[in-house]
């Protein structure tokens, strides 16, 4: 039994000792560190793995020979030449063997894209500098525009017009916002060149495209986070302290609404890379989206690959960054981990 | 007592409207430095809105009227937004209901209890050097008697037990000097022990000079704090006088119905000794401790319940009294000792043979808001459950057998057939509890596990709960196991009491022996802390 005497604090201390145990967890880092970054690494390399293979299997799922589509439609070729093709490609092995080489190559970094003639990681390297230019700066568009809208909607005479707006940018098709804004601004204005694809105004039109629907979901979302902040019962604690609406946004419910948020932005990556597809196509320019559409289109398995295993990585390097902001904002989320 | 100091804040001829809907009704009273009003009064009395209307946070849609509102001999009528936020923290302090929320969870402890002081105390001062920021939280902390102020200031709420957030949040109230506390059902989610601590913690504020404006649902909770008292009902105050004085002589009926559900320590007769129906054997339960190491939630603890008879068991929060009761219904099993249902082996069999008899023993949980489907009608709750006996019992009763029998189990616990159409949130607390129990006898059980089946409730709801049990078990001869932390509670219906503590079993024996001549420590200490009505 447990001794006890009279004294003044001893339910309270009771308590204290089982939480200290967990207040340990949260100021001293836990020993099991390094176990734990690799079993992120080994989840990381397991989704890299389990994409490439989904991948491979809807490439080769498709029926036709992918020597027609490398050689175009016109092409008056011998079968000896086709099967010579087939045999510099590895293409004559059985699927497995294929699949095998491919998945090796790709470790290496030796494959080789079938349409451009030369290794996917000079292709990938050549080409990511555009697409996150424009990704980049998109983002930057979209927090920054959803910033704006969060604080109008701070006045209540707003809020329906925000809410409206996004709702309304939420709807809209990424190619539909292009083209009203290559008709707009680009061609009626003459604000924006709608063809030139280096320098920085080139680059307006484009990332506004891809960020507008995403500050419309930020926008949504981060308002519903300190909404649901501002109903909890701190809420009511931290404005009977006389604080005023500005501190309780600023001190309280902005971690709050961050938190909720960030877990959106797995989200946000696939239609900012998604996205991109689409506005590199609309504005012709140069970068990934292009080559992934091209990839497909010529059946590129090597291309296809290695863009799917890049898309994989970056998703599993966000999620995780994710994780550690989250944890950092919440110690709710550090102490149950 | 009070000894007139001047008034802090004059309330008179104080509506409360939202829409058509009065809310608060013509309410008049004032509390004086170094004095304690209590506003007495069931939920949806109003008693929380007159509280806010002293910070001017009345919720968005309320319109206010007063013919007198001062705060610090103020007229607060006309205050504006901006206005208020002057007053709020630095002249009035509010100590929000519900302490274990009431803490921003993202923010440390230490920020919280500043932030009143950084925003009225240090005008002007562009910022607050750290070293005094420190120091000023470590005194506040040390002023409610937080132990290892420095360590809990680092901290985040939820790294503190329930009693000292509490304490926390106190301490966030007093930051800005105020010079009335409007303190908001400050004890109601603590443990006994804990909540007389608080209350002993603001006893002492009081005597400071501060004005206290305590609101509660429960007499016996602010009896000993309380100057004076208000009982409040439907937005009106129906009576208010000195606290001695309205225990000893209550004037007004609402007042002697609240009085009356307080529950007093007071042991029924015992029952003769059925056959036991549901039996422990030295049960353990382990988890795994957060860290290193296993935490024992129940630990080697043995029970016996005979038909008809009740069992009470008493704890803490953490003392393990839910996962005994997870482990009695089979919903999780032992590492260690067996539970045997009516003599037959129960916690050992795969849960495929347990479910033709898991109607013997129904679950009465705390909150029926979670328990009850939000989109099913009552009907629709209480069919299910028929259903589920009918096909376990291999009858095949139709369906419009058993709309009168849902209509025949609402009756029993004293709610009409007319609420069959209606949805859990349309029902009152006391009606869902109702509701819930309906559902367990629907399936004929022998015993019915209630794990706090009233803490959730009012007083006077509580009593009139608390009356249906012990009809039905004396009516159905059931068994009960009842879980509580509320020793008056327990003692009105238990035969037999067990209390736990960590675990353990540290005392057990008839309610007579437990509850006259307890023998553990941490019963009398329980005993003791139980807030009581001053006898008369």
């Amino acid at each position: 039994m447990p001794p006890s005497s009279p004294d003044g604090g001893r339910a309270a201390k009771r308590v204290d000792t089982r939480r200290s145990a967990s207040q340990t967890s949260l100021s001293a880092p836990p020993t099991s560190l390094v176990a734990r970054a690799l079993g992120r690494l080994g989840g990381m390399l397991l989704v890299m793995w389990g994409a490439t293979t989904a991948g491979f299997i809807a490439l080769r799922a498709i029926p036709g020979d992918p020597v027609d589509v490398m050689l175009g439609v016109t092409a008056s070729v011998g079968e000896s030449v086709r099967q010579q093709i087939r045999v510099e490609w590895g293409l004559d092995e059985p699927p497995v063997v294929q699949y095998f080489t491919v998945l090796g190559r790709l470790v290496t970094g030796e494959l080789d894209s079938y349409q451009l003639r030369q290794p996917v990681m000079t292709v990938i390297a050549d080409q990511a500098m555009p697409t996150l230019q424009l990704t980049g700066l998109a983002l930057v568009f979209a927090l920054g525009l959803a910033t704006v809208g969060i604080l109008l909607a701070r006045l209540p005479a707003l809020r329906p017009m925000v809410s409206t707006f996004e709702l309304a940018l939420v709807s809209s098709p990424t190619f539909w916002i292009g083209l009203v804004l290559l008709a707009v601004f680009g061609y009626q204005l003459r604000w924006f060149p709608t063809a030139a694809s280096a320098g920085l105004p080139a680059l307006v039109l484009p990332a506004l495209t891809l960020a507008l629907p995403l500050t419309g979901i930020v926008s949504q979302v981060f308002r519903q986070g300190i909404g649901h902040a501002e109903s909890q019962p701190f809420a009511l604690t931290a404005r009977a302290r006389g604080i005023s609406d500005v501190r309780l946004l600023s001190r309280h419910s902005l971690r709050h609404a961050a938190g909720e948020t960030l877990t959106l932005s797995g989200y946000l990556v696939g239609s900012l890379l998604g996205g991109a597809v689409l506005v590199e196509t609309v504005f012709a320019r140069q970068g990934l989206g292009a080559v992934t559409v091209r990839a497909i289109l010529g059946r590129d398995l090597p291309m296809v690959l290695a863009l799917i295993a890049l898309a994989a990585a970056v998703f599993a390097v966000i999620n995780l960054l994710v994780d550690l902001l989250v944890a950092r904002i919440d110690p709710r989320v550090r102490m149950a981990g | 007592m009070g000894s007139a100091g001047r008034t802090v804040t004059r309330v008179r001829g104080l509506s409360i409207r939202f829409g058509d809907a009065v809310v608060v009704d013509d309410v008049a009273f004032t509390v004086a430095a170094g004095e304690c009003l209590a506003i007495v009064g069931e939920s949806g009395s109003g008693k929380t809105l007159t509280g806010r209307a002293l910070l001017g946070l009345a919720p968005p849609g309320a319109a206010l009227e007063a013919t007198e509102l001062t705060v610090t001999g103020l007229d607060a009528r006309r205050y504006t937004e901006r206005d208020w936020r002057r007053v709020r923290g630095s002249r009035v302090g509010l100590i929000a209901q519900d302490a274990l929320v009431a803490l921003d969870p993202l923010r440390r402890v230490g920020a919280e209890v500043i932030e009143a002081f950084e925003v009225h105390a240090a005008p002007g001062r562009a910022r607050m050097d750290a070293a005094m920021r420190r120091s000023r939280v470590i005194d506040l902390l040390r002023r409610v008697a937080v132990p290892e102020p420095e360590l809990r200031a680092r901290q985040y709420p939820l790294e503190l037990s329930g009693g000292l957030r509490q304490r926390a949040l106190i301490a966030s109230a007093l930051s800005g000097d105020p010079v009335l506390l409007v303190a908001d059902e400050p004890t109601t989610a603590l443990d006994v022990t804990v909540q007389r601590r608080v209350l002993e913690l603001l006893a002492e504020l009081k005597r400071s000079g501060i004005g206290l404006l305590l609101i509660s649902h429960d007499l016996a909770a602010v009896a000993q704090l309380a100057d004076r008292i208000a009982v409040m009902h439907h937005g009106r105050i129906v009576e208010s006088r000195p606290t001695r004085e309205l225990l000893s002589a209550p004037e007004h009926p609402y007042t002697r119905m609240l009085l009356d559900a307080v529950p007093r320590p007071d042991v029924r007769a015992e029952a003769g000794d059925g056959e036991v129906v549901l039996e422990a054997r030295s049960v353990s339960k382990r988890y795994p401790a957060p860290g290193r190491g296993v935490r024992r939630a129940v630990d080697g603890v043995s029970l016996q319940l005979r038909r008809g008879q009740t069992l009470g068991i008493v704890g803490e929060s953490g003392s393990g009294k839910s996962t005994l009761a997870r482990v009695l219904l089979a919903l999780e099993r032992p590492d260690h000792g067996e539970v045997l249902l009516e003599g037959a082996p129960w916690s050992v069999l795969p849960e495929r043979r347990r479910r033709t008899r898991r109607h013997a023993l129904q679950l009465i949980d705390q909150d029926p808001f979670g328990s009850l489907d939000p989109r099913f009608t009552i009907a629709h709750v209480l069919h299910e459950a028929l259903r589920l006996n009918d096909t376990g019992n291999g009858g095949r009763a139709g369906a419009r057998d058993r709309v009168e029998r849902a209509g025949a189990l609402l009756a029993e616990v004293g709610l009409e057939t007319g609420l069959l159409s209606r949805r859990p949130h349309e029902l009152s607390g006391g009606q869902r509890q109702r509701v819930a129990i309906a559902r367990a006898l629907a399936r004929e059980p022998r015993v019915l596990v209630c794990d706090e089946p009233v803490s959730a409730l009012d007083v006077s709801v509580q009593a009139q709960v608390l009356e249906l049990l012990e009809r039905l078990r004396d009516e159905r001869r059931l068994s009960m196991v009842f879980i509580s932390h509320d020793l008056a509670v327990v003692s009105r219906l238990a035969d037999h009491v067990l209390v736990m503590r960590d675990g353990r079993a540290v005392e057990q024996g008839t309610a007579r022996e437990v509850l006259r001549h307890p023998e553990h420590p941490f019963t009398r200490e329980l005993l003791d802390a139980a807030p009581r009505l001053p006898s008369p």
